[in-house]
């Protein structure tokens, strides 16, 4: 437990599982496993910011700040659609019987939020 | 791998956010009541709202409005959700296969669906419903003008009714669904190309880069279903592709038809 007590204790402990995962996964190279984490990365890839000029690298921290300003700029329903898929790595069809929306507007939502999630991160400056 | 890193950076997103999506299953039906009579009030404001006949501009709310850099006049582009019952059904000029593919101001590309839009465009005359389906390039055939593998390209076309009720006169692209892939033969638009609307003139690269010249003959999609993949398309239109398709007991693939095509792009 870190010196200053966690406000939401199960999202620290979420936090702490999530990375743990990412790590498991990163050792077994889920090559031959596929699935969901390729399909997150290959989505993904649409928002990595691409630099031919020499340019900074912000620290971890303040990326992480620069997507809460962009997170906290979109709708509530879009928000947390993004949040689902790509902190908590929920399918698509389990996003959409979740908030009770067909697919394809799950589809949709995720496609535009990173497509708007690009254009913030270029307008930043935020390499990754 | 920078997706990676990406992916780890979203991890570490304000606890807030992570909270509040970390919300239980959205429950259906769990007031009736209130439900039933919100409905009633809503369905009431409605026929309310059509009865004036007043648009989203007029009311001074904006529906989701687009905004136009180079169109001029009250020219006003929404996102809708709701179609009018009827559309318009167009008389097609017969086409050859040959013809339709190598047709000299079109380009030819595979990519997949990433989005699908339906918006009315509207002045103080009229309005006006389109689709717009956004399609990530993955190979490019014909490359007439601005066409590139990995581009995401806007297509003009008739209203997708997603619900999949009813039609605009098309047989393939009212079926269309995001997350497919299909062969697009589509007109990129000049730069200063445009409709004259009573009160002004859109620049049709406002909204699109292309149009299909119709939506039944000017596409091939794949579908998944539970029977494996089929390819929809206009077989009337498409000899060489249904020979190849009954030629063996296999199944038509978008392979399949990229050779076609390519073929007919060679003659």
């Amino acid at each position: 437990m870190p010196p200053k007590r966690p406000n939401r204790l199960a999202v620290f402990l979420g936090k702490i599982t999530r990375n743990i995962a990412l790590d498991y996964y990163d050792y077994h190279t889920a090559q031959k496993r596929g699935g969901i984490m390729l399909e997150l990365l290959s989505e993904l890839t649409e928002c990595v910011v691409d630099w031919n000029e020499p340019s900074h690298d912000l620290e971890a921290k303040e990326t992480a700040e620069s997507i809460n300003r962009f997170l906290k700029q979109q709708g509530r329903l879009n928000r947390m659609i993004f949040v689902r898929r790509y902190w908590y790595v929920d399918s698509i069809s389990d996003i959409a019987e979740r908030f009770q929306i067909s697919e394809s507007r799950v589809k949709s939502s995720l496609f535009r939020t990173r497509k708007k999630l690009r254009q913030f991160l270029e307008a930043e400056g935020v390499v990754i | 791998m920078k997706e990676k890193k990406l992916l780890r950076l979203i991890g570490n997103i304000a606890d807030e956010y992570i909270a509040e999506a970390d919300v239980v299953r959205v429950e259906k039906r769990k007031y009736r009541w209130i439900t039933a009579a919100v409905c009633a009030i809503l369905i009431i404001a409605a026929g309310y709202a059509v009865w004036l006949g007043r648009s989203p501009a007029e009311n001074g709310t904006s529906a989701a409005e687009w905004k136009l850099e180079r169109s001029t006049g009250d020219i006003h582009v929404t996102e809708v959700t709701e179609l009018p019952e009827e559309g318009s059904v167009a008389c097609l000029a017969y086409l050859t296969e040959e013809e339709l593919v190598t047709q000299s101001d079109t380009n030819v590309f595979r990519g997949t669906i990433a989005d699908i839009q339906n918006i009315c465009i509207a002045d103080s005359e009229g309005k006006k419903y389109y689709g717009i389906i956004t399609v990530k390039v993955s190979e490019v055939y014909r490359d007439l003008e601005g066409c590139e593998a990995g581009q995401d390209i806007r297509i003009l076309t008739e209203p997708i009714r997603m619900d999949g009720i009813g039609t605009f006169g098309m047989d393939t692209m009212e079926k269309a669904e995001i997350g497919m892939e299909g062969i697009f033969i589509a007109r990129p638009y000049a730069a200063h190309e445009s409709m004259d609307m009573g009160s002004g003139t859109l620049i049709w690269k406002d909204i699109a880069d292309c149009e299909l010249p119709d939506g039944v003959r000017h596409a091939f999609l794949q579908k998944k279903g539970i029977l494996g993949q089929t390819i929809l398309y206009d077989k009337d239109a498409y000899p060489s592709v249904w020979a190849a398709e009954r030629q063996d007991m296999e199944k038509l693939t978008l392979d399949d038809v990229a050779a076609v095509i390519q073929e007919l792009l060679q003659k």
